[in-house]
């Protein structure tokens, strides 16, 4: 089984399975182009923690059967399912939840994404739009009368 | 986060959530309008909740975008006529159910106009619907798959008639209690089309046995008897619904064992004019039927069950209220049909024959798990509920499920339940406590209780 190098925005160098390193489309692409690597392959967006969170996913993940194509955009996921292991791994502060999403994002990790995206949509399900400004922090720049016009127009939509 | 990021957890969101994360802020409140979040506008969820006033702009905002509408039950629409306005926004939709929805006809003829790329219309008791609007149906969406029609009673039958020759690509069509079927044009046009692989024709009473012959034969079959010119390719049909068209008889089931040999699904309930003769002919001929509904079928007796197991594919069947149905049929259904997944014969002559044979297809025969309905059943007693029981807490295999007496239903329920939990002492303390409850423990199994 043959190793790669990858080295963190914080120049920390980590050791990975291959095989592993490959569940990123950035990389296995990058490997492909340049085919054997000996020194280390910079990762100049992710630091050490949020990379090594990331490769913990995948070492998980690296059996999984490739993402089906999807099956149009139509079928629109709705399903906020998550696996339980899954559940799990991102039971991580918010902070590290964003960095996830950005480095899944970046290093083109869709499953990873998608399980990032579809956490923070739970944590928005059901919550009143102050409940939500709470959560994430968002400043409420409406005018006192727009802010009434929408709450008029939403009141259906209240739990 | 950048902003197609936000839109991609935005995605996962419902309407209602999205609405209250567009009320967050300037920022939200413009990202929550992104085309690409709209593609679908399902109400189901929340069709009873929302206004007329607020599901109209819902509409209008994201018209353009909509693909997937779905509107069923929103009479609210209907019920204030300003409204109906926002019906003119969609013009890309594929699927439409506007099923309740009650658009105006001008509404419902500028969706069929604008909407050419229509692949499935749910207009299900649309007032509506009128040969002028059918016309336009027929003209305007030639990618129209299935279409459900049914309870449209506006529709005459040569508005059927042009929707069945104009729409091309049509293979569901669903038109319970539509008037029309006993025009000749209508399913000679159907038999010349020969595209239907769904056609419910429910509820259609006028429905008779001369109409499938044309549909099956064409318009000429009546002068056809000495056999003349090729017979018609077989029929596309693979479902078929005829349920509560009281004037079939067997004529139409030796009919169709001639011509439809595709059919899978065969739903004919409460037709009481049908009898073992026209079954067991369409069972010989229909060899890949796999659901089968003949409930409240009086006439239908074990004969018919049997013809129906040598294929061996059955999945589903219904045989509720067939009072002359006893074990030897049902018995051969569950003992030849490896994939049988559910027979309901409440109101039937069955045994606890029935439920020892549905132990034993998922004890011995691989059968995952049945459902079985027994209630209504003189001759099911309790001790071959309890046999059911047994196998479903200690036997291998799969399981059954039972619906029978509804005295006994409760036990039975949460037998199954601390089954499905894998709680067998549990289970087991239900079962004994309900055998001591019966009537003194062992003794108990001799008395029978009926209803």
């Amino acid at each position: 089984m043959s190793e790669i190098k990858l080295l963190s925005s914080d120049q920390a160098t980590i050791t990975v399975q291959k095989e592993v390193a490959e569940r990123s489309i950035l990389i296995k692409n990058m490997l492909e182009d340049v085919g054997e690597v000996t020194e280390a392959i910079p990762i100049p967006n992710v630091n050490e923690s949020v990379l090594k969170k990331v490769i913990e996913w995948c070492e998980h993940h690296k059996g999984d059967p490739p993402a089906q194509a999807d099956d149009d955009s139509d079928s629109r996921k709705k399903s906020t399912d998550i696996d339980e292991w899954d559940q799990k791994f991102m039971q991580v502060d918010q902070e590290m939840l964003f960095e996830i999403i950005l480095a899944a994002n970046y290093l083109d990790i869709k499953p990873l994404l998608d399980v990032g995206c579809k956490t923070v949509a739970n944590m928005i399900k059901g919550k009143s739009p102050d409940e939500i400004r709470k959560t994430f922090n968002i400043q409420n720049d409406f005018t006192p009368e727009e802010e009434e016009q929408i709450r008029r127009e939403n009141e259906w939509a209240e739990e | 986060l950048p902003p197609e990021l936000k839109l991609h957890i935005l995605r996962h969101l419902s309407t209602p959530d999205l609405l209250r994360t567009a009320a967050t802020s300037r920022d939200f409140h413009t990202l929550t309008r992104d085309g690409q979040l709209w593609s679908t506008l399902d109400t189901t969820t929340y069709y009873t909740r929302i206004p007329a006033a607020q599901l109209a702009s819902l509409i209008t905002t994201a018209g353009p975008f909509i693909r997937h509408l779905n509107l069923r039950g929103c009479h609210q629409l209907a019920a204030d006529w300003r409204q109906d306005a926002a019906y003119y926004v969609p013009h890309n939709l594929h699927t439409a159910v506007l099923e309740g929805a009650q658009p105006s006809k001008a509404a419902l003829g500028y969706i069929v106009h604008h909407n050419t790329n229509l692949v499935r219309l749910d207009i299900a008791g649309c007032r509506a619907l009128t040969y002028s609007v059918a016309r336009l149906i027929a003209q305007s969406l030639p990618a129209l798959q299935a279409a459900d029609i049914s309870w449209c009673t506006g529709l005459e039958p040569r508005g059927l008639r042009r929707i069945v020759e104009g729409c091309t690509a049509l293979r569901e069509l669903r038109a319970c209690g539509v008037n029309g079927f006993d025009d000749t044009a209508v399913m000679a046009a159907i038999h010349a089309a020969n595209r239907l692989t769904t056609l419910n024709m429910n509820s259609c009473a006028a429905l008779s046995d001369d109409a499938i012959r044309t549909l099956c034969l064409g318009p000429y079959h009546h002068h056809g008897s000495g056999g003349a010119g090729a017979p018609p390719p077989p029929r596309k049909l693979v479902r078929l619904s005829v349920s509560a068209c009281p004037r079939l008889t067997d004529a139409a089931l030796h009919v169709l064992a001639a011509h439809a040999p595709h059919l899978e699904g065969f739903e004919a309930a409460g037709n009481t004019g049908l009898t073992d003769a026209g079954l067991v002919a369409l069972f010989g001929g229909a060899k890949a039927l796999s659901h089968v509904d003949l409930e409240g079928c009086v006439s239908v007796s074990d004969a018919s069950l049997t013809a129906l197991s040598r294929a061996g594919r059955v999945v589903y069947l219904n045989v509720g209220g067939c009072g002359e149905v006893g074990d030897v049929g049902v018995v051969d259904v569950l003992r030849r049909c490896g994939g049988v997944r559910g027979v309901e014969v409440d109101g039937t002559a069955v045994t606890d024959r029935v439920l020892d044979e549905a132990v034993r297809a998922v004890r011995y025969r691989g059968v995952g798990e049945v459902a079985v309905a027994v209630y209504d059943c003189a001759g099911v007693t309790w001790e071959g509920v309890r046999g059911v029981m047994a196998q479903n807490w200690g036997g291998g295999g799969g399981r059954v499920k039972v619906k029978c007496y509804f005295g006994w239903q409760a036990v039975v329920d949460t037998h199954w339940e601390r089954c499905g939990r894998g709680e067998v002492a549990e289970a087991e303390k239900v079962e004994r406590a309900w055998a001591v409850f019966m009537g003194g423990g062992e003794e108990g199994g001799r008395r029978r209780r009926r209803r």
